[in-house]
């Protein structure tokens, strides 16, 4: 017998024990049933998911040496996963096939688990229900410690949802380590994206049809530099606010940091013309004006506003506002503002206003006070319905803080930054929203190791669905950052 | 002579290993040196970097050509946790440097001369005994040099193309070390001047052209100055770069210099035996000579403080500064804190320098330097545990993880009752080598509330943990004191550090006014050196003294004031000419402060 039969019968004898093995591990006959849910980990039970989401890998959290996950659609298992730690990791491939020939039906998840003494056992079926409508293809987020004042590596990152692949399209270490932030699509629908840089090659960079452009925003007319922004949808205008930052540290109740403006206004950019100009709206010269948010249709702009603090000021006691005024894109006039939703009659502060595309809601955060409730551990997201004005706490907010959110392009999807996992780092968590503007319980992004969570420490800011990839890489913008940027033209309001 | 000389020439190295005397005493001598008399060096790069077995960690140093090495590095440096590991690693190191020299000037000459690549390996020596030259430069020159090495053994491999097929694979590993490589392998090159070597030149350009346009614009997202430097930064303070560009300058000029041939008179002309025996022993005595002169007490006693602060062995930390008294700030710094901690704050303040600013009591904010990894200790002292979190946070951000940085991120974390927050440092910490008992330790106090509050150290700085929420002020450290106090009556230590920044503004009438109040805050003797402001106070009739409740003078204090006074006096009360005589006997005594700082 030669070297190489002795190995290939160890081979096949190494095969034929790995079978063997498999079946003993598999639970057959009468299971006893357990009665509770199983413990998984992301919670991936009673979901509405999207039908092209990622799969959706989680880890058992019961105590037992072998596990077991059936899939299956009615009466039919369509899938049988095995895992000796736990660990569910479901084939891109099998899954696809599930959610793409099941849109619009529920399907059940039996989990097994053998304990310690051999025997299995089956907890109460998981049902999760597969929407009929689809996910925006691509999210965008920016990786940042969520921390106080310093950062060293930041990137904005592209997801694709329908799998895992992650890659850059900014990174700040091309840039003499600048902060990047304030990503923002335009809806989006097209390739219109802008985001600003602070530091050594500071600027905002527009990128618009595959061309890049850094300009510039803060002429000396100006008081404070453009910081939120907002396309226009045309694609023509970008409104911004600009304000006034101040940034504290907290020395107890588990609050670590507040970030308040000492005063704020709007801006109009003009990116045909280069030109940036004040929004004049009744009222701005007592009021701090902040997060502008177009209409879908771009007739209307809504924002924030609180009343000008004074020098002596208490932080605890600003609140913000929503409120909406006209826009008449031809002639740059901007109408009466009018109250939308009245958060001070309730002592509460809103913030971060998001329409819907389909115009038919508006989604903002609400907190204790001020402008910047990332930080706020009682932050929630509420729902304006733009038809007759009532507003409603949605059920996808924790106890932690629930921020941040982006509207799919279908309406149908939105995405938040919540803090509720860890109390601290902000996870892109995802819900379904109905035709009467319900959310559904949300789940945490999919991650191909269901354990990535546990381990990483940067928050998922900013999150913003997109219907399209951008051809752009991080070393794309080398040598634009290293340009000098072009200056904006002050305009008249 | 002639005969013994070409005798020399061709002994094989690996038969006789007489030759290796040299290395092998070089080697134990460095050795010795670092693990005994220069231990900062490895204190110093094993708290300030920390290598984790995971995939992030991996992928993090890879984001950059020259990550690998850094990677490889930081491993080792893991092994500086234990002193004589981490010096043989350290001089290792340095005498392979000098062996690899010497083995190319062998290739390139056909002679083996180990004197010459001494020279380098006695400069580098001298680099390495500052702490802050990182093992990673020495550690880049070694590999480089270890490559140039095979590309000139193996030049006629593969049909000569070894030198050009190596390039590449240097930048990826070593990063802006290639540049070493890259002109020792040119210089080689031009030196030979044939068509050949043209073509590889011309080759290895080429090549090393494509990585770096690939490496730009689809591997590594860096700024051009990173991709063509990274890891090498010259951005350290207090480290003589210009000694290594030289040391390194020269090496690479070697290809040349082996090429210039250079011999004494025949009447000076000795045997390399008498040549080693003649110069052998210079190399020693410089070698000792570096090692006096570059022996550094001060620093080496600031990290056996730094050492037993991170053990939390505060009594050990006083009891060593005693013994080895430190003017260096963030000694007596750490010192202060150990004395807060232990209760003995005001008892033995003026034991130790101060600073009249209150700076080796706490560290304004400062982003860069060394003061961001050392400042959270001050404030978790005091129990503002959330600004000694963003303390050790932000130092993470900046700097990376540090053992110490994530034993105060854990610890913070726990007290906070932040349990997944703690959970996720301590899984960083069990992936390293040598902290995972730490972790293990750590691990226990997760979810388990009644733990966390007996623990001795975790629960007392739970129960003085800030209640009041204020906003901190971290250029102005002693705001936050009083802001503490001013709802908090129970936080001794806030007050120990109030009375000392009290003491070291000379404000005795404030401390008089305090004096009623000490009692409230659990202290049942007046702390010495508030006796003896107090004390001052009441002799020299600045007011009416407060009643200290039952807290009283001692009769020692009255005796040793009284002796003061008459000693002062015993000068005709002349500052100047009392001083050594009031320097020896009451230096440790605020009064002594109050008259001479």
């Amino acid at each position: 017998m030669d070297m190489f039969s002795v190995i290939k019968k160890c081979q096949i004898g190494f095969f034929v024990l790995i079978i063997i093995y498999s079946c003993s591990s598999q639970p057959s006959g009468n299971v006893p049933v357990i009665d509770k849910y199983p413990n998984l980990d992301p919670d991936y039970s009673g979901l509405i998911i999207p039908p092209n989401i990622a799969p959706l890998n989680f880890m058992v959290k019961e105590v037992g040496q072998a596990y077991v996950a059936h899939f299956s659609v009615g009466s039919e298992i369509l899938l049988k996963i095995n895992s000796g730690d736990g660990k569910i990791q479901i084939s891109e491939s099998k899954w696809k096939e599930l959610l793409t020939n099941n849109k619009g039906k529920e399907f059940k998840v039996d989990i097994f688990v053998k304990d310690n003494l051999g025997k299995w056992s089956k907890y109460k079926t998981v049902t999760n229900k597969i929407a009929g409508e689809p996910i925006d293809k691509f999210l965008f987020y920016r990786l940042i410690h969520p921390g106080y004042e310093s950062w060293s590596k930041l990137s904005i990152k592209e997801r694709n949802l329908e799998n895992f692949e992650e890659g850059s399209m900014i990174e700040n270490s091309v840039a003499e380590d600048n902060c990047v932030n304030c990503h923002a699509f335009n809806n989006g629908k097209t390739d219109d994206f802008l985001f600003h840089m602070r530091g050594s090659q500071g600027g905002t960079y527009f990128y618009t049809n595959g061309k890049f452009i850094k300009v510039n925003l803060k002429t000396k007319e100006m008081k404070n530099g453009a910081v939120y922004p907002r396309w226009h949808p045309s694609g023509r205008f970008v409104a911004f606010s600009s304000n006034k930052i101040v940034q504290q540290f907290h020395s107890a109740d588990n609050k670590k940091v507040e970030v308040s403006d000492l005063e704020s206004s709007l801006l109009l950019y003009d990116k045909e013309k280069n030109m940036i100009m004040n929004i004049d709206i009744t009222g701005k010269e007592h009021s701090m004006d902040t997060y502008p948010e177009w209409s879908p249709d771009g007739k209307s702009l809504y924002f924030c506003r609180a009343e000008q603090i004074g020098k002596d000021y208490d932080y605890s006691k600003i609140r913000y506002n929503l409120f909406r005024t006209s826009f008449d894109p031809e002639k740059l006039k901007f109408g009466e503002p009018e109250m939308i939703f009245d958060a001070t009659k309730i002592d509460k502060s809103m913030s971060f206003p998001r329409c819907s595309p389909d115009g038919k809601y508006l989604v903002f955060t609400l907190a204790d006070y001020g402008c910047f409730p990332i930080w706020h551990k009682e932050a929630d997201l509420y729902r304006v319905d733009l038809q007759n004005l009532t507003t409603q706490r949605l059920d996808l907010n924790s106890t932690f803080t629930d921020s941040y959110h982006s509207w799919s392009s279908n309406s149908k999807w939105l995405i938040f930054s919540s803090k509720r996992l860890d109390g601290m780092t902000g996870r892109p968590f995802i819900s379904y929203i109905d035709n009467n503007g319900n959310s559904s319980k949300p789940f945490v992004l999919p991650q191909e190791d269901p354990e990535f969570y546990l381990g990483f420490l940067k928050s998922y800011n900013i999150p913003e669905f997109s219907t399209f990839q951008i051809d752009l890489h991080p070393g794309d913008i080398r040598e634009l950052a290293k340009s000098k940027a072009i200056q904006a033209l002050q305009g008249k309001s | 002579m002639i005969l013994v000389q070409k005798k020399m020439v061709k002994i094989n190295f690996n038969k006789f290993p007489i030759l290796a005397i040299p290395y092998g005493l070089s080697f134990l001598f460095l050795t010795v040196y670092f693990a005994v008399f220069d231990p900062q060096l490895l204190i110093y790069q094993e708290k300030t970097s920390l290598f984790i077995f995971s995939s992030d960690f991996l992928h993090e140093n890879l984001r950059q050509p020259g990550g690998i090495l850094v990677y490889f590095t930081k491993f080792l440096t893991s092994f500086f946790y234990y002193p004589v590991a981490g010096s043989i690693i350290v001089s290792l190191v340095i005498t392979l440097i000098v062996l690899t020299t010497s083995e190319i000037l062998h290739c390139l000459t056909g002679k083996k001369n180990i004197y010459r690549a001494f020279i380098f390996g006695i400069g580098l020596f001298y680099l390495q005994t500052n702490y802050q030259f990182l093992f990673l430069y020495n550690l880049g020159l070694l590999l480089q040099l270890a490559v140039f090495l095979v590309s000139i053994r193996y030049s006629s491999q593969l049909k000569g193309s070894i030198p050009v097929i190596l390039a590449p694979l240097c930048v990826l590993v070593t990063g802006g070390f290639v540049w070493i490589y890259l002109w020792m392998t040119t210089l080689t090159l031009i030196l030979q001047w044939n068509k050949k070597a043209l073509v590889k030149g011309v080759a290895l350009l080429t090549l090393l052209s494509v990585t770096f346009y690939i490496s730009a614009h689809f591997i590594y997202f860096q700024s051009i100055k990173t991709l063509l430097l990274y890891p090498f930064s010259s951005a350290v303070e207090g480290v003589k770069f210009e000694v290594y560009f030289a040391i390194v300058g020269t090496i690479t000029l070697l290809p040349l210099l082996a090429k210039v041939k250079f011999s004494l008179p025949k009447r000076y002309q000795v045997s390399n035996a008498v040549m080693a025996g003649i110069t052998f022993p210079n190399f020693v005595v410089a070698l000792v000579a570096i090692g006096i002169i570059q022996f550094d007490r001060k620093t080496r006693d600031y990290f056996e403080v730094e050492k037993l602060f991170s053990q939390e062995k505060y009594s050990e930390v006083i009891a060593f500064n005693t013994a080895h008294p430190s003017l260096n700030m963030l000694t007596i710094f750490l010192n202060n804190v150990a004395l807060c901690e232990t209760g003995k704050l005001n008892d033995q303040l003026f034991h130790f320098p101060q600073m009249p600013d209150g700076s080796t009591l706490f560290l304004k904010w400062e982003m860069k330097g060394e003061v961001l990894r050392r400042g959270a200790y001050f404030y978790y002292a005091i129990g503002l545990v959330n600004e000694a979190q963003r303390w050790a946070f932000e130092n993470m951000v900046m700097k990376g993880h540090t053992s110490e940085g994530l034993k105060m991120l854990i610890k913070t974390s726990l007290i906070n009752g932040n349990y997944e927050m703690a959970s996720k440092y301590i899984s960083i910490l069990k992936n390293t080598l040598f902290y995972r008992k730490e972790a293990a330790h750590f691990e226990q106090f997760l979810f388990n509330d009644k733990l966390v509050a007996s623990d001795p150290d975790l629960g007392e700085k739970q129960k003085i943990k800030v209640k009041s929420d204020f906003f901190v002020i971290s250029d102005d450290p002693y705001i936050n004191i009083e802001r503490i106090l001013v709802t908090d009556s129970l936080n001794r230590k806030a007050m120990d550090y109030k009375l000392a920044y009290l003491l070291l503004k000379k404000d005795v009438k404030n401390i008089a006014q305090l004096l009623p109040k000490l009692e409230g805050y659990g202290y049942r003797k007046m702390p010495v050196h508030i006796e003896e402001a107090a004390l001052e106070f009441k002799v020299l009739k600045m007011g009416p003294l407060p009643q200290p409740g039952n807290l009283t003078f001692t009769p020692e204090i009255e005796i040793r004031w009284g002796d003061f006074i008459v000693t002062f006096k015993g000068f005709n009360n002349n500052l100047q000419a009392a001083e050594p005589t009031m320097r020896s006997k009451f230096r440790d005594t605020f009064w002594y402060y109050a008259f001479y700082r």
